[in-house]
This record gives C-alpha cells, sequence and structure tokens, in this order.
C-alpha cells in the first residue's frame, strides 16, 4: 500500500509532509465529548462547532500534538479505510479546521 | 471514511436498594428515584448494571426521571449511563429531549467556560489573585469534561483585599452588580457576607465574585485565608489555574452541600467521585483539614451520603468513624428524605435551626450555632409593629415584647427545642 509523504491540500491551504507535520489543538477552544461525538467552541469568533464520530477520534488523537502519520495510522487501523484515501480525509478535515482557528499544524512536536 | 464538520448555532458499590425504598416521601416514585440514584456516577459496575436493567422493566414515568434529574443537576450523568447500558429502552420522545437538554447544557458550559477564560485573563493582566470555583474546573477535575456537570453560573475566589478592585474591573468589562452599592456598602458587605453576584445581561452571564465560602448564618465559619493554604495547578480550557486540592475540595464540597441541606443530587456525586478517584484523596490530610474546621460530621454526612446512594466505597476507618456517630445515621436519613422528595424541601427556620445545629459534634458549636439562629428570632418583624403600634421612641420596647408575641401565638415547644437541640449529642 503506497500513499504520499507530501500532500497538497489547496482548497484550505494544508500543504504538509504527512512524516514530519505535527497537529495539536489550539489553544483558543474549549470542547467537550456529548456520547462520541465532539462540540467545540471557538473562543476567539464564539462559534459552536460539531464533529460526528470519526472527525472525534481525530480530535481526540491529537489532545496531545500527534504526527500526521500517527493519526493516519490510528484511523486506518480502527476504520476500513485505505492509507491513500485516509490520507486524503483526514488532511481535509484538518484543513477545515485549521482553516477554523481550532488546530495547529507545524514541522515541529512542540508547535 | 466519512467525517463532519458542523457549524452549530450557540446556544447542558451496589447499595442496598432500601436506601429509597424506605422513603416515606416518595412511596410512588420509588423506581425513578431509584434509577436516578443508579445512574448518577461516572462508573457503574455490572452489579449496578443489571439493577438498572431488572429497574427498567418496570413501568417508567420517563418525564418525572428527566424532571428529577434536571432538578438534581444530573441529567448529563443519567443520560449517559443509560444510553451505554440500555439505549434501546429509552422511548424515542424521551431520548429527543434527554439529547435535546445535553447537547444545550454543553454549549452553555462551553460558553460559560469561555466566559471564565476572559475573567481569568482579566485577573491575570491586573495581578488578581484567583481561585476559579466549582462550575467548569469541577467538571474537568472530577469527570473530565465540561459537558458531564450542570452548572447555571460562574464563581471564582479572589483575596478579601482584592474584591472592590475585581468588582471593578469586571464592571468596566460589561457587568453590573446585581446590589447597587457605595465604596462603605460594599466594605460592610465585604465584612459579613461571602460573595457578591456581577451579571452580564447581554450573555445571561452570573458571575460570583467570593472572598469566602461561609457566612455567619452557616452551620459553620471557614475562614478566607483557609481557602488558599492548600492549592494545586490545573487547566481551565489551557489556561494554567490553580485549584483546591482534593482534601481542601472534598471539604468545600462537603460544607456547601451541608448547608444547603445537599438539594441537589449532583453535589454529592462530586463527592463520590472525588473519593472514587484512585489515588487522588490523601485520607489522613482530608480527615486532618475538617477536624482542624471542627466539620467532622460535616465530611462524615457527605461521605456517608455518597457512599449509600452513589457507591462511595470508603475506608474502613473511615466508615467505623461514620458508625460510631450516632447521630449521622438519622441525620443521613433526614437528607434522603429532602433529597427523594417528589417536589423540593423548604425547611422552615425552625428545621433549618435544628438540622444545623446537628450539623455540629462539638456542644460549643452547637450552642455558636444555636445563638446565631436566634438571631432571627430576635429581629423584629413588620408583625411585630403591627401587633403593637409605638412611636418611635417606644421601638426598642418591641424587642422585649417580641418574645412574648411569639410565645403566645407558638408556644414553649420552639424554645424548649432550642435548648434540647444544644444539649443532644
Amino acid at each position: 500500500m503506497t500513499h504520499h509523504d507530501t500532500v497538497d491540500c489547496r482548497k484550505d491551504g494544508l500543504v504538509v509532509d504527512i512524516n514530519c507535520s505535527f497537529v495539536r489543538r489550539s489553544p483558543d477552544q474549549v470542547a467537550c465529548d456529548m456520547g462520541g461525538e465532539v462540540v467545540i467552541l471557538d473562543l476567539k469568533s464564539g462559534m459552536y462547532y460539531g464533529l460526528d464520530v470519526v472527525a472525534a477520534t481525530i480530535w481526540a488523537l491529537i489532545e496531545r500534538p500527534a504526527s500526521l502519520s500517527t493519526i493516519r495510522d490510528a484511523i486506518v487501523s480502527e476504520y476500513d479505510i485505505d492509507a491513500e484515501t485516509c490520507d486524503r480525509d483526514v488532511l481535509m478535515f484538518l484543513g477545515e479546521m485549521r482553516a477554523a482557528g481550532l488546530v495547529e499544524v507545524s514541522d515541529a512536536e512542540t508547535v | 471514511m466519512k467525517h463532519r464538520v458542523q457549524i452549530m448555532p450557540p446556544a447542558p458499590t451496589p447499595v442496598s436498594t432500601s436506601a429509597i425504598r424506605s422513603r416515606q416521601s416518595a412511596p410512588g416514585r420509588v423506581v425513578e428515584f431509584e434509577l436516578l440514584r443508579l445512574c448518577a456516577r461516572l462508573t457503574v459496575d455490572s452489579a449496578v448494571q443489571s439493577r438498572i436493567a431488572a429497574l427498567l422493566s418496570h413501568e417508567l414515568d420517563w418525564d418525572f426521571l428527566i424532571a428529577i434529574a434536571h432538578r438534581h443537576r444530573v441529567l448529563p450523568l443519567v443520560y449517559r449511563t443509560l444510553s451505554r447500558i440500555v439505549p434501546h429502552s429509552i422511548p424515542e420522545p424521551a431520548m429527543l429531549r434527554f439529547r435535546g437538554a445535553i447537547q444545550a447544557n454543553a454549549k452553555r458550559n462551553l460558553f460559560l467556560t469561555a466566559a471564565l477564560c476572559e475573567v481569568i485573563d482579566l485577573f491575570r493582566a491586573h495581578e488578581i489573585g484567583f481561585i476559579p470555583y466549582k462550575g467548569p474546573v469541577v467538571a474537568s477535575l472530577l469527570y473530565g469534561d465540561l459537558s458531564l456537570r450542570q452548572f447555571a453560573d460562574l464563581d471564582i475566589i479572589v483575596p478579601v483585599e482584592d474584591v472592590a478592585r475585581a468588582k471593578a474591573l469586571l464592571v468596566s468589562r460589561g457587568y453590573r452588580p446585581e446590589r447597587v452599592m457605595s465604596e462603605e456598602q460594599l466594605r460592610a458587605f465585604i465584612s459579613t457576607e461571602k460573595d457578591i453576584t456581577l451579571l452580564r445581561d447581554d450573555q445571561g452571564i452570573n458571575l460570583e465574585i467570593h472572598w469566602g465560602i461561609t457566612t455567619a448564618n452557616d452551620p459553620i465559619s471557614i475562614r478566607p485565608q483557609w481557602l488558599w493554604e492548600d492549592l494545586r495547578p490545573w487547566a481551565v480550557a489551557g489556561r494554567p489555574v490553580r485549584t483546591h486540592s482534593s482534601e481542601d475540595l472534598l471539604l468545600i464540597l462537603c460544607v456547601h452541600g451541608a448547608k444547603h441541606g445537599w438539594e441537589r443530587l449532583a453535589w454529592l456525586c462530586d463527592v463520590a467521585e472525588i473519593v472514587r478517584s484512585p489515588g487522588r484523596l490523601d485520607w489522613n490530610r482530608a480527615l486532618e483539614r475538617a477536624r482542624r474546621n471542627g466539620a467532622d460530621r460535616i465530611l462524615y454526612l457527605g461521605l456517608a451520603l455518597a457512599r449509600d446512594l452513589l457507591g462511595a466505597e470508603l475506608p474502613a476507618d473511615v466508615s467505623q468513624a461514620i458508625e460510631a456517630d450516632a447521630v449521622l445515621k438519622p441525620l443521613s436519613e433526614q437528607v434522603k428524605g429532602w433529597l427523594f422528595s417528589e417536589e423540593p424541601v423548604r425547611l422552615n427556620l425552625g428545621e433549618r435551626e435544628r438540622y444545623f445545629m446537628r450539623l455540629r459534634e462539638h456542644p460549643a458549636d452547637r450552642f455558636r450555632v444555636a445563638v446565631k439562629q436566634a438571631r432571627f428570632y430576635l429581629a423584629l418583624t413588620s408583625r411585630d409593629k403591627e401587633a403593637l403600634p409605638v412611636p418611635q421612641c417606644l421601638m426598642w420596647s418591641l424587642y422585649l415584647l417580641r418574645p412574648v408575641r411569639l410565645a403566645r401565638e407558638y408556644g414553649l415547644s420552639p424554645f424548649k427545642r432550642f435548648v434540647k437541640g444544644i444539649f443532644q449529642s
């Protein structure tokens, strides 16, 4: 099974090296779990966001800074999905989250 | 893989079942109250799961269950337990009501947490010490999730000398004091009370600034300085804060619950979850902190109720101490009766006075409580003035005549109970 090392998600401006990029939750949000789904409040905009169960799984994985490859591997092992599709979907999701200011992506674990 | 990011519009040990079955106050609602206490916990062992499943075979008034879960501020816990153990036993209309209520609660809690963060940032920028109290801190500390506890307002403790400054800062940020006071009135208020309420009308926020947790009218006095003695690091929405140690939090929760007659099961859930958290409590320290405040019985009452109703397992020596206090058994039965009454119980002054005195183990403390409560009897009311209209210069005479009027109207039994209460063990 092959997948890209670098993924370009131009719609959201997220161009990352999947093996070296780390994702963490933004400090400017507060979130809670509701039976597997997650509600997030962006402290800057005052907007609420809802995540379904799969998105909530990714959210749980980035409770501490996590590499994209770690996220992808966890999702692939939990859901019936190939790595390439997973890369694309995870990056699309994280791109939306980053655009909303809910996550930060960087090439260092200490972001 | 499908995922969804949806923007939402802005906007909540197995024990003997006789614990409730014996309640005279709730004869027709035994199943609902039993379900309430079995579900209002984070972890449910197999015996409790079986008991819950068995109870659901009975005819159940779901509307009443939801109503009492809300009244006792445990709706998120009850829904969480039911939806995990017996999801298919919840009728659709009840499921919809549960989900609507917990979604509203979750959004409200996030909103209040965001408001608390603003206050934290403000106080930190102006170097005002603070301890976030109850609300989001207890939700995250004890339940690990902001949505699992219901709270309606925000509470924050500041040093007594910084109350006026904190209030002025918040007023400059859009809050208004619930009671308008001059600086002199505020100083007098601070000397006798424990908190002031500020309102943010445009956002529906009630924020209480505390400098203490008890007043002279409460059954026990906790010094404001005591609240700052044993603090631990914690975080609210990523912001570093200090909060009370588990041992102090346990006592604070027990004092708060006791003075309000433990009218909400949620307060006992907090106690039970502290007790249940592995390695969280230093029991010797918790008992010592209570003893230094003369609050042994108040602590033991909270622990006994958490054990009996919510299955919190206590160390053997703590359980022995509870059994050794002859007052605790009837006292806890009295509180259980209030907790599981179909309508909230409102104590009259005499009942409150007797309950407060029973909370204290030392005769000297009971006497102090009695004297405080006696002030209610001595203070003149409009009825005294109506019963014997006197000119202003003779107003003092009403203080002498008030006991006579009360004795004629109510007899001597309140006075006898007052004296008896002091000398009861």
